[in-house]
């Protein structure tokens, strides 16, 4: 007889996110576990008894209740961003046709997938609803309101996982069968993130933690987080820590909220079966294919700044390569509103210096972001280059233009952005900051360059990138400990040291890095 | 009068190995070959047994590990400019900017290969008629089929219009009447062009109708060398594809149904 088809769907998705790791990957529960037991068990019992006291004070507060709401909401929002954030950004990888030409039910392979991923959401569950449990136990905790605690945080986070993997299948379904859907899922995935930063600044800085902390707040806000599960198991986790030890406890809300809880997931796990047909379908919905636009104004300045001749028309096909693909877009985008972001929520008016440095430690991000595109689709194309005469140091050169004609109008926007906060912005010095900002901009161009070239990332996925930004970022940070040390930070010697080691950097890492290209096998 | 034929490839104890873990792999081990000029040239081998990595080296996209070739007279080493200005290649897996359109792919590439400015839209014009791709030429390539791809990398490959030719898997991704076309291009180029084309292929009929001379390539080493003739009458077979798997190291015929004969022997 047949077993269970979705638990083959789900050992196979353990098997995909376990390849990385594949030596231990039999004793990858033991290894994540330990840790958690070691905090439930020891570090956080140690740390509720050294301050049982402040705890009583705190869980009785009305400051407990929307903390604990806006954890887990917090936390909720994490839980159903994450699959759509891992489907839009491996639309291009799934195969669906297996599934759909072997003898399973949609609602067998939605399950399966969501059961895969269990383990590892699993380990996150368990430590907060443990941490949480552990911080109330030298307060007289009962095993039946850890229980409740641990079923609160489990059946709230689990269906925010399921909403999510079921969110994520139909946008999958919805965009994955065409060139241009698949390019909107990758740009989408990138920018999804700014409001969920948003949100966290605003609780750190901003109104919205107010409004929490304010109880006696009346608006959509608040009216609109008690609507949500995570609101229903805030209820019942404060409930239960104002009332240690006495199980039954209780208040009438609280026990609605945890039959509510307890009704929803089972309720979300029907309504995903019944959602699964639709989102497993590879129906293709349209057979237009993208036409290329004539050159307009843009290009053809970019041609004529190339020099017009073969150099310019190689930069201006790089240039609609890189220009086309939304996800390219979109990371700007990412980084322009974090800057708009950090500048709203943690700006200083008396301060304008800050906004410099905030972008000096954004640029490594930007610059990686434009310049990492050079080796993702894969070793094939670096060899359309090798192959021509002369091809590398062409791709090398025609991959700063590129980058800097990109980077350069970011970065004087972002200069403007990061003065928002300035009541009257000197034009003088707004212009000496944008070009610095923009010298500065072409520097880190060529360092990511040469860094994309000597550690290549030929995958598509963001997530790959992110070790040679990280070098790019570290890098940002030696030149400006560099400026500290020497005493001379937020100095014009500071600003120019920082501005002449990052040339000497990018010019070094460039050389390297086009040492490796022509290795490159 | 003597008529001298000149080498459009002179390869000569060409190595490529990659040191492993496990050891060295000798990719291409001690390769020795020629192709005079105007020949066409067919390099047959099963798979992994060298031959993208002998087309590699000869278009100087990876450095050999041993021995000298030249092509055209350019060293693959010490003048690589020269080998790289004086041959096409189709890679079997090439490499393709799928946001560009069949037109601008070509401008890329022909930018990339110097064609005088002038004379490129006209070339890139002929050429998009040639493969039947002048009206999609504004589509973008990641709306193509996989056929019409490789009909764009092949008009890639002459748009520099190279003496020398190396096409690794023309074929393997046309349909019929694109195979044919192609097949009658290459042939076209050889006998009415005067180019020396190399081609990799597992067709084995394209290559027996086309080449003058075949090579069979076996764990790296060239097994085998010569006409169709001299291959049947070395390796004894009468048809082409059984002296390929001759020269190969043929398999025992096994009982290709043997994986039923547990449930056969259950049901």
């Amino acid at each position: 007889m047949p077993g269970h088809k979705w638990l083959v769907v789900a050992k196979n998705v353990y098997r995909v996110r376990t390849s990385g790791f594949r030596s231990v990957r039999k004793i990858f529960p033991i290894l994540v576990a330990a840790p958690v037991i070691l905090a439930i068990f020891y570090i956080v019992p140690w740390f509720g008894e050294t301050f049982a006291d402040e705890l009583e004070v705190f869980f009785v507060s009305e400051v407990a209740v929307m903390f604990i709401q806006t954890l887990l909401f917090t936390f909720f929002v994490l839980f159903v961003t994450f699959p759509i954030n891992f489907a839009l950004n491996a639309a291009q990888e799934e195969h669906y046709d297996v599934f759909l030409a072997a003898p399973i039910e949609p609602k067998d392979v939605l399950l399966g997938r969501f059961v895969g991923d269990v383990p590892f959401y699993t380990v996150a569950i368990v430590a907060a609803a443990s941490i949480m449990a552990a911080l109330l136990v030298p307060l007289g905790l009962t095993i039946l309101q850890g229980a409740v605690i641990l079923a609160v945080f489990a059946l709230t986070f689990l269906s925010a996982m399921w909403i999510g993997v079921i969110l994520a299948a139909l946008i999958r379904a919805k965009i994955g069968t065409s060139a241009r859907g698949k390019d909107i899922g990758r740009a989408f995935s990138m920018t999804i993130a700014l409001p969920l930063v948003a949100l966290i600044y605003a609780l750190m800085r901003g109104g919205v933690y107010d409004a929490l902390v304010d109880t006696g707040s009346e608006g959509l806000l608040p009216l609109a987080l008690d609507l949500l599960p995570s609101s229903w198991g805030a209820d019942i986790v404060v409930d239960i820590a104002a009332n240690p030890g006495d199980s039954l406890a209780i208040s009438l809300r609280s026990a609605i909220s945890f039959a509510g809880l307890c009704a929803l997931f089972p309720g979300l796990l029907w309504f995903g079966s019944k959602a699964a047909g639709r989102a497993y379908n590879l129906d293709i919905r349209g057979l237009s294919s993208q036409l290329a636009k004539p050159e307009g104004l843009f290009y053809r300045s970019v041609r004529r700044l190339s020099g017009s001749g073969s150099f310019g028309s190689l930069v201006v096909a790089i240039f609609k390569d890189y220009g086309r693909r939304l996800e390219n877009t979109s990371k700007v985008i990412y980084v322009v509103g974090l800057v708009f972001l950090v500048t709203l929520f943690f700006g200083d008016a008396e301060d304008s210096e800050m906004g410099v440095v905030m972008l000096l430690f954004l640029l490594p991000f930007l610059s990686g972001f434009i310049i990492g595109e050079v080796t993702v689709r894969g070793k094939e194309n670096l060899f359309i280059y090798r192959k021509a005469p002369n091809g590398e140091p062409r791709l090398v050169k025609a991959r700063i233009v590129q980058g800097s004609i990109t980077i350069l109008p970011v970065a004087a926007l972002s200069t403007l952005i990061s003065h928002m906060n300035t009541p009257e912005p000197q034009a003088m010095e707004l212009l000496a900051v944008a070009a610095y900002i923009s010298a500065l901009s072409v520097a880190l161009v060529t360092m990511s360059l040469g860094l994309f070239l000597m550690m290549p990332v030929f995958s598509e996925r963001p997530a790959d990138m992110m070790l040679n930004v990280m070098v790019g970022f570290f890098f940002m940070f030696g030149y400006f400990f560099a400026a500290l040390l020497l005493g001379v930070f937020a100095e014009l010697e500071g600003w120019l040291l920082i501005l002449g080691l990052s040339w000497i950097g990018g010019l070094a890492v460039l050389q390297l890095g086009y040492r490796n290209l022509r290795r490159m096998e | 009068m003597v008529h001298v034929v000149r080498n459009a490839v002179e390869a000569r104890n060409l190595s490529k190995h990659y040191g492993t873990k496990k050891g060295l792999i000798k990719a291409v081990d001690r390769l020795s070959l020629t192709v005079g000029e105007g020949e066409t040239f067919g390099l047959l081998g099963p798979n992994g047994a060298g031959k993208t990595t002998t087309v590699r080296l000869l278009n100087c996209i990876i450095r050999p590990s041993g021995g000298t070739a030249s092509v055209n007279g350019h060293d693959i080493v010490s003048d690589q400019l020269g080998v790289k200005r004086t041959t096409g290649l189709l890679a079997e897996s090439p490499g393709l900017y799928e946001k560009l359109s069949a037109e601008e792919f070509l401008e890329f590439i022909g930018s990339l290969y110097d064609v005088p400015k002038d004379l490129l839209p006209t070339r890139i014009e002929s050429l998009l008629e040639l493969f039947g791709l002048h009206g999609r030429r504004n589509h973008l390539l990641e709306g193509y089929s996989r056929g019409m791809k490789q009909k764009v990398l092949i008009a890639a490959a002459l748009i520099h219009d190279p003496p020398l030719l190396f096409f690794d898997e023309p074929t393997s991704t046309l349909d019929p009447r694109a195979a044919l076309m192609v097949k009658d291009l290459m042939k076209d180029l050889s006998e009415g062009a005067g180019k020396t084309i190399v081609i990799c292929s597992h067709i084995l009929p394209i290559v027996e109708e086309l080449c003058d001379r075949i090579g069979i390539i076996n764990n790296g080493r060239l097994v085998a060398v010569g006409t169709v003739e001299e291959l049947l009458s070395k390796s004894g077979q009468p048809t082409l594809e059984k002296a390929y798997i001759e020269l190969t190291g043929g398999v025992e015929k096994q009982e290709l149904l043997s994986w039923r004969e547990l449930r056969s022997a259950g049901a």
